[in-house]
């Protein structure tokens, strides 16, 4: 019943359209990176838009810059909503379920909504700093430290973890509410104590959902675009704006090293998330999950 | 010996366990039978202290409450840890040393028979396998009582009588105190001679399978036990009226109650042998071979009734004089 | 003393997440809520805000939402349904691959997968053009489609389909009658997952789209950018309503549906 000519009309629609949106692209700009790009000239292949890519200082200060506050803001996000999602698993009530219901919110709805909120509340002009100012803890809106568009990127953290502590509280509850409280009665009956049940058996059990949860959370933070172009400090460029600005130039002759530029953020990002995988498999816990 | 004093459960209203009052006998196994949602993992939830009791109290011979562990009805072998992490997980959380933990398990798994599966995963070992782990985790804390949530349930039948051997060998090889609860009366009957009927949250007879096949309590737990005839009839001034037999009979029903039914289970209520209570005459109409004994329908008037006879008793078409083996029973 | 704690935390959580939505929707009704004011000195008239909400900008973006959110559910499903059946119910060589594969398109960074496939958008002269935006936002779907019904699939099991197909239904037939209906709750998450990422792109709608479709999400930005919070309020406004009122919608109605049903169902003790 199981045929093989069934399976291939099955995967006939992803692999097309892998192929034509994304395996194409990649080939293309691997074409490009290395230097093959007829429409301006080019034919030779060669490394040097790679060795130049590793050789900015510029580019490498960026990117630097981008793992920290990426990786940062993931790991705050996981760590603070793996707590909230204990808290609200632990007993099941109408307010814990209010709680989730709340937490279902902001992973509905676009950054652009934090951040409009974050301006109107943290900007120096907003509503905190007015707040202080008239209760006399501030002379004047100056004093109150720049909290958007500094060079700190605190603006964009506190838009991340509004949007992505949510996503692990969905993340890890789906999990917690699977295991039930199946596992929590066995070690309890011999005789463990809440806190040895939480970290031997219920944080093992959501650790390969949670180390998910951290790749997709620090891809998307690392390749996000929107967030630093509204929050970010021009002096303290993030990559995605850094990209966006060599692309939208329309300079051709930037393209390759563009390109080069994007395989090696793509190979970065999937080494790392590769290698998290591997912690994760490594852990205890990590037979029973992992991207399956 | 455990006691068990004035156990009641409730849940949103709903009455689970009524007023149980039990003794445990030390280095036995103890079953409880009772049909689903009669409340038997509840009372055994109670005694692994999963669940707290709306009232009553279970204390040993010292005014101590014994500690129970559990062998889940699906094992419920942490899935993330080895067998031996799994085995020594009691352990661990009670803060013994690891050379003492690993000798521990080392015997219980010796004991167990299952030392060559240590360093395997949950979703690797079969259910039999599964089991003795879940019992390897439970034995190694050497728990007062050792608490069995429908322990054969999910096995296939060969491996069910051999598990059933091996607790009964296991039982005796280290005296323990086992109390597991079922809904089958053949897997009870085999394993325990003390049988607890817990029917409605309510313990309704505690006997020996004999006991209960031949003097059931109730009309409930005789309903329950099945493999029974139950015929109806009326009860005056000690005289029983059905279709198919009035006369003297035994009545063990609730007072003054009119409208009642004759219980004639299907072995070792009647004979052709006489004795002094006479009971009917029936014609053969079906018989089917069971191994030891034969299936016999009787008809009689226009009652058919079910029984089992030892081979060759009776012949297909024929009239016989039936006889009870004792008084019979009326509720 | 526990109690208290909780109750605390649960408000905090519940005010950093009700704040800023609560804070958008007083944006959109004040006309003047200028420096220092703490409170908006004035409200729109509500024949303003409701002129706002209406405005032929508003809703020819709403309008772009909606189309490119039905688009890219189809042809998300249309891809993502059939490779989730590969995956639960058959094995080859390359599944454990294949499974890693689908997650790409959310690990490759954004910036870099999408100045990508610009390039090649624009080769296939799809750039500007309806399905080219619905293609890009599906891939960012992809994962998540297939995830939630290969999890939903597995869990119903093949065992249904075989009994319809030894009843002697067709492929064809079983598909929809069995397989489909049973898999409800996996392409109900696939449909609603696939809304809320598509309505929320941006940078995929503005770059493919190249200015043609200008959602909600992409007429925000500008509004933002420049300080007009209280216009880019009304367009946050109108995100809410098409997709919290329908997903709370949806979701209120199946827990009904799943609380009636529990109400035939006796309660087992054991």
């Amino acid at each position: 019943m199981r045929t093989k000519p069934r399976l291939v009309l099955l995967l006939l629609p992803f692999s097309l359209f892998m192929a034509l949106f994304f395996f194409s692209a990649i080939l293309k700009s691997l074409w490009t990176s290395l230097g093959y790009y007829p429409l301006i000239g080019l034919h030779r292949l060669s490394l040097t838009y790679y060795t130049a890519a590793l050789q900015d200082t510029a580019f490498l200060r960026t990117f630097m810059r981008t793992f920290t506050l990426a990786f940062s803001s993931t790991f705050l996000a996981c760590l603070i909503g793996l707590g909230l999602a204990f808290l609200f698993s632990q007993q099941h009530n109408r307010w814990t379920r209010l709680m989730f219901k709340l937490s279902q919110l902001p992973v509905m709805l676009p950054h652009i909504f934090v951040v409009l909120a974050l301006l109107q509340l943290l900007s120096q002009t907003g509503l905190i700093p007015r707040l202080l100012q008239r209760l006399g803890l501030i002379d004047q809106s100056a004093q109150f430290p720049l909290l958007v568009n500094d060079p700190g990127q605190i603006g964009i953290l506190l838009t991340y973890l509004w949007k992505e502590v949510p996503f692990v509280i969905v993340t890890v509850t789906l999990v917690l509410r699977q295991i039930d409280l199946r596992y929590q009665k066995v070690a309890l009956n011999l005789g463990a104590n809440r806190w040895q049940t939480f970290w031997h058996i219920l944080l093992p059990l959501v650790q390969p959902a949670l180390f998910n949860a951290f790749i997709i959370i620090f891809s998307f933070t690392f390749g996000s675009y929107e967030v630093p172009y509204l929050l970010g400090n021009q002096q303290a460029e993030l990559l995605p704006v850094y990209i966006y600005n060599l692309y939208v130039q329309h300079d051709l002759t930037q393209i390759p090293l563009l390109m080069s530029l994007n395989l090696l953020l793509s190979v970065f990002t999937i080494a790392f998330a590769g290698l998290l995988l591997q912690v994760s498999r490594w852990l205890p816990g990590g037979r029973t999950g992992g991207l399956r | 010996m455990y006691q068990l004093t004035a156990i009641n459960q409730k849940k949103g209203g709903q009455v689970i366990l009524h007023d149980i009052n039990l003794q445990i006998p030390e280095h036995k196994i103890l079953a409880i039978l009772g049909p689903s949602g009669s409340g038997k993992t509840t009372l055994l939830n109670i005694l692994a202290q999963i669940d707290t009791p709306t009232g009553g109290t279970i204390i040993d011979a010292d005014g101590r409450r014994p500690k129970g562990v559990m062998v889940f009805q699906d094992y419920r072998l942490f899935p993330h840890l080895t067998v031996l992490r799994n085995i020594t997980f009691g352990l661990k959380v009670r803060h013994v040393n690891k050379a003492s933990r690993l000798q521990q398990a080392d015997a219980i798994m010796a004991i167990v028979g299952i030392s060559d599966l240590a360093q395997r995963y949950p979703d690797e070992l079969s259910g039999g396998q599964q089991q003795r782990v879940a019992l390897a985790r439970a034995l190694i804390l050497k728990p007062d009582l050792l608490l069995m949530d429908e322990p054969f349930s999910s096995l296939d039948e060969s491996l069910r009588l051999e598990m059933l051997d091996f607790i009964k060998q296991l039982q005796q090889q280290l005296a323990l105190t086992i109390v597991f609860v079922t809904h089958y009366k053949s897997e009870a009957y085999l394993l325990s001679n003390q049988v607890a009927i817990l029917i409605n949250g309510q313990i309704m007879q505690l006997a020996t399978p004999q006991q209960l096949e031949q003097r059931p309590a109730n009309l409930a737990v005789a309903r329950f036990l099945g493999q029974a005839n139950f015929i109806n009839g009326q009860w005056q001034a000690g005289h029983l009226t059905t279709d198919l037999y009035s006369g003297s009979a035994n009545f063990n029903g609730p007072n003054e109650q009119r409208t009642v039914v004759l219980y004639l289970p299907f072995s070792g209520a009647l004979q052709l042998q006489p004795t002094s209570y006479p009971a009917f005459k029936g014609q053969v109409v079906a018989l089917t071979w069971a191994g030891a004994y034969e299936q016999v329908t009787v008809q009689s008037a226009a009652t058919q009734i079910k029984l089992n006879l030892p081979v060759a008793t009776v012949q297909l078409q024929q009239t016989y004089q039936f006889y009870f083996t004792t008084i019979p029973v009326v509720f | 003393m526990r109690k208290i704690i909780n109750s605390f935390i649960y408000v905090i959580w519940a005010l950093i997440v009700l704040v800023p939505l609560a804070l958008i929707v007083l944006l959109a009704l004040s006309q003047r809520w200028a420096y220092p004011a703490l409170w908006p000195t004035q409200f729109s008239s509500m024949a303003t805000v409701l002129s706002l909400l209406t405005s032929t900008e508003v809703l020819s973006s709403l309008g772009a939402s909606v189309a490119l959110a039905v688009g890219t559910i189809g042809l998300t499903l249309l891809i993502a349904y059939p490779t989730a059946m590969a995956l639960t119910y058959y094995q080859f060589p390359g599944k454990k691959w294949l499974n890693l594969l689908i997650y790409l398109p959310l690990i490759i960074p954004g910036i870099a997968l999408l100045t990508n496939i610009d390039f090649v958008i624009i080769k296939l002269n799809l750039n500007g053009r309806y399905f080219g935006i619905i293609a890009v936002h599906s891939l960012f779907c992809l994962p998540y489609a297939i995830k939630l019904l290969s999890d939903n699939l597995k869990l119903v099991g093949p065992q249904y389909a075989a009994v319809s197909q030894n009843l002697g239904a067709s492929h064809w037939q079983t598909f929809w009658q069995i397989t489909v209906p049973l898999s409800k709750n996996g392409l109900q998450g696939a449909v609603m997952m696939t809304y809320i990422v598509s309505m929320t792109q941006y940078l995929a709608t503005l770059l493919i789209g190249e200015g043609n479709y200008l959602t909600l999400s992409v007429r925000m930005f500008p509004f933002t950018q420049a300080g007009k919070y209280q216009l880019a309020a009304i367009y946050a406004i109108v995100f809410m309503l098409v997709t919290l009122v329908p997903l709370f919608l949806i979701d209120s109605w199946l827990a009904w549906q799943e609380r009636s049903r529990e109400a035939h169902v006796s309660i087992d003790r054991d």
